[in-house]
């Protein structure tokens, strides 16, 4: 590996703050979508290369909006399919030592998250497991607090419904189907 | 607090204790060393099976509802019309559509309303420029001249071009005579259209007053009904001026060139009174370009036998001759049968009145070059004069015997009978088991027949001399009979007739 040098040094220091934030933020952007490596590679790639124009104290917030963006422009084009890819993320977070029960919560969690509206995914992500303050999710959607106060509160009631909510049974959603197409 | 938030509260501490996928040293790896990204394989029809299914839904939601609606559901019309007995019933007829009264009157009803003024219409050809001029008057049979000068005096917004030739014509059975004039107050032409059989259904068939016959060289308008009317014929200017800007048109023929027949009477059938020098002859030939029908086809015909271009520029020489495409591949195969050489245009023009000759030669295996059979001048050598003589002598004497046995007390050759009536008529049709022998003799006016008074007579009774038709019912008899010059000559299709010319008949 070759050495690195001054900016790449210094880029690192600053990134080693961000990198819990942003690793579990990806994590649970990129399940089922892409790969985290290659979406973690590229965002960090783009970041250095942009990082003398990015202000100090403002690289997490950087990096989560180009791991937002570069999730949605990875997941347009499914290489893989989703459970491969899901299989590929569980198996590495269960080598770094995460029990199969906490995997399985995850899991459930991350499905009911990706059938949130993208917004407010983003806001209940960033709020709840990233641990960010209203501020910062404002600062990084470039949003008002009210605004990602709205956010969360829709999209924590409608994650509670995606979670106590029945698997519908096949009889059901032919029954929808022929009552939408009649 | 509720279950539910317990649940996610629970959920989402899992997740925030969760270690991170890639720890930082893979990370500082990962952007230290890049490796190469994978980026997924781009689909080429990314939405393929969207659109697939779409447009399977599509077509068929378009064909249910673009099913045609029976009208009665089946429920009502199964087992309605059953009767007592349990038959089915015949359907009940319709009432009576209230029917147009007779007394009503329709814009197609001409009896009840005046006729309207009838404008002569003319549909232009393909080559006609865009700018047309409708004609004023419908030209009439023998004043063509004028009927056309005095439609060019016409102000119209648009112009037709000018009609070549105009005048009348006749259908026969298989053709048309037309009777035309070159120049005002000039002497009537006479002419000939041999009809294909599409253009006989065109005019059969015809229902307009116009009918316009569309050749290579030119259209002829045709304004009448089936049997007579006039017409007009347009030259096809691109095709004319195609051929002429490589010589092969009618630019190179020359005044006092081209003979025409002309005509004393335009009714009914025109009788040919006699040659006349064309005064338009270079409009003439381009006539005979139509009428004998001279387009590409026949420009392949004689390049397939050889012929150059430096050569079709004596083609008009064949139109002169009135060498058709079929009349032309026949003379060809036997000038290429009997002559080791390829004459030229001007010689085939020539040859055709020989074929009796290259016939003959043909038939006796016989090959010489032009120049040879030009000076022989078709007579046989001395070997082949001495068993010709024998030959003909024996058969003179047979064919003597038994006409003065059977036929006539006269001497062999002297006329029988003259039928006077169609000898002046443009064309003849024979029936039956004839031998016809041409006469070249231009002074000779008459259809002359040789034969048996009997046959002779119930010629004449049987036949119609207006229309110019004899008819032999006595299939098994045969007579001769001598023809004018420039008489047209058809007969039924498949229907066998030697023609032949016995010396000493005459």
């Amino acid at each position: 590996m070759p050495a690195p040098t001054d900016k790449q040094r210094a880029f690192l220091t600053a990134y080693a703050d961000c990198h819990d934030d942003l690793l579990r933020y990806c994590t649970t952007v990129a399940f089922g979508k892409c790969d985290v490596r290659d979406l973690v590679q590229d965002i960090l790639l783009t970041a250095f290369k942009h990082f003398d124009n990015i202000e100090e104290g403002k690289l997490l917030h950087y990096l989560l909006r180009a791991a937002r963006n570069r999730a949605i422009s990875l997941g347009r084009g499914r290489g893989c399919k989703t459970e491969e890819l899901q299989e590929r993320s569980l198996e590495r977070l269960r080598a770094k030592g995460a029990s199969p029960d906490t995997l399985l919560d995850v899991e459930a969690l991350y499905h009911a998250l990706q059938r949130l509206p993208e917004k407010q995914r983003n806001a209940v992500v960033l709020f709840e497991i990233n641990g960010l303050s209203l501020r910062e999710i404002a600062g990084i959607q470039r949003c008002s607090e009210a605004s990602v106060k709205m956010k969360l509160s829709r999209g924590r009631k409608r994650l509670r419904e995606l979670l106590t909510e029945r698997p519908r049974h096949l009889s059901q959603v032919l029954l929808t189907a022929k009552t939408i197409l009649l | 607090m509720k279950p539910t938030d317990e649940l996610s509260s629970a959920l989402f501490g899992a997740a925030r204790s969760l270690p991170t996928e890639l720890s930082l040293e893979e990370v500082e790896t990962l952007f230290l060393n890049p490796a190469p990204v994978v980026l997924p394989k781009v689909k080429r029809w990314p939405h393929l099976k969207f659109w697939f299914m779409f447009a399977l839904l599509v077509s068929l939601l378009l064909a249910y509802f673009s099913l045609p609606f029976s009208g009665i559901p089946p429920q009502l019309s199964a087992g309605f019309p059953v009767g007592l007995t349990g038959q089915p019933v015949e359907d009940a007829p319709f009432p009576p559509q209230p029917q147009p009264s007779k007394k009503r009157t329709t814009a197609v009803n001409t009896k009840a309303v005046a006729p309207l003024p009838v404008i002569p219409t003319r549909l232009a050809p393909a080559f006609a420029p865009k700018k047309m001029s409708a004609p004023a008057t419908t030209p009439k049979p023998g004043s063509s001249t004028s009927a056309s000068n005095s439609r060019h005096n016409v102000k119209a917004d648009f112009q037709m071009p000018a009609a070549l030739f105009a005048g009348g014509y006749t259908k026969l059975k298989s053709g048309l005579v037309l009777t035309y004039t070159e120049v005002e107050n000039g002497p009537t032409h006479l002419g000939f259209l041999e009809l294909t059989a599409d253009e006989q259904q065109l005019i059969d068939r015809r229902t307009s007053d116009q009918v316009t016959i569309e050749r290579a060289a030119g259209s002829l308008l045709l304004y009448g009904d089936r049997k007579e009317g006039d017409f007009e014929f347009l030259p096809n200017t691109t095709y004319r001026d195609r051929l002429n800007k490589r010589a092969w048109g009618d630019a190179a023929a020359p005044l006092g060139s081209v003979v025409v027949v002309t005509t004393n009477n335009t009714k009914n059938v025109a009788i040919p009174a006699g040659p006349r020098v064309s005064v338009r002859p270079q409009d003439q030939i381009w006539f005979r370009y139509f009428t004998k029908d001279i387009d590409d086809n026949y420009l392949a015909l004689l390049r397939r036998a050889g012929y150059t271009d430096q050569d079709l520029m004596s083609l008009w020489k064949l139109a002169n001759a009135m060498i058709g495409y079929d009349r032309l591949d026949e003379l060809l195969k036997l000038l290429r049968a009997v002559l080791t050489d390829k004459p030229s245009l001007e010689s085939i023009a020539s040859l055709k009145y020989e074929e009796d000759a290259l016939r003959k030669l043909k038939a006796r295996g016989e090959r010489m070059t032009f120049e040879e059979f030009q000076r022989t001048n078709y007579r046989p050598t001395i070997i082949q004069a001495l068993t010709g003589v024998i030959a003909d002598s024996t058969q003179s004497a047979a064919w003597r015997e038994t006409h003065d046995q059977k036929w006539s007390t006269d001497l062999p050759g002297t006329v029988t009978k003259t039928i006077n009536g169609p000898s002046r008529k443009g064309k003849v049709h024979l029936k039956g088991n004839f031998k016809v022998r041409i006469s070249k003799d231009p002074d000779l006016k008459e259809v002359v027949v040789y034969g048996p008074d009997k046959v002779v007579e119930a010629m004449k009774q049987k036949s119609r001399l207006n229309t110019i038709k004899l008819i032999n019912k006595r299939k098994q008899e045969t007579i001769y009979v001598d023809m004018p010059v420039g008489i047209h000559w058809t007969w039924k299709p498949g229907r066998k007739i030697n023609i032949s010319a016995k010396p000493g008949l005459r």
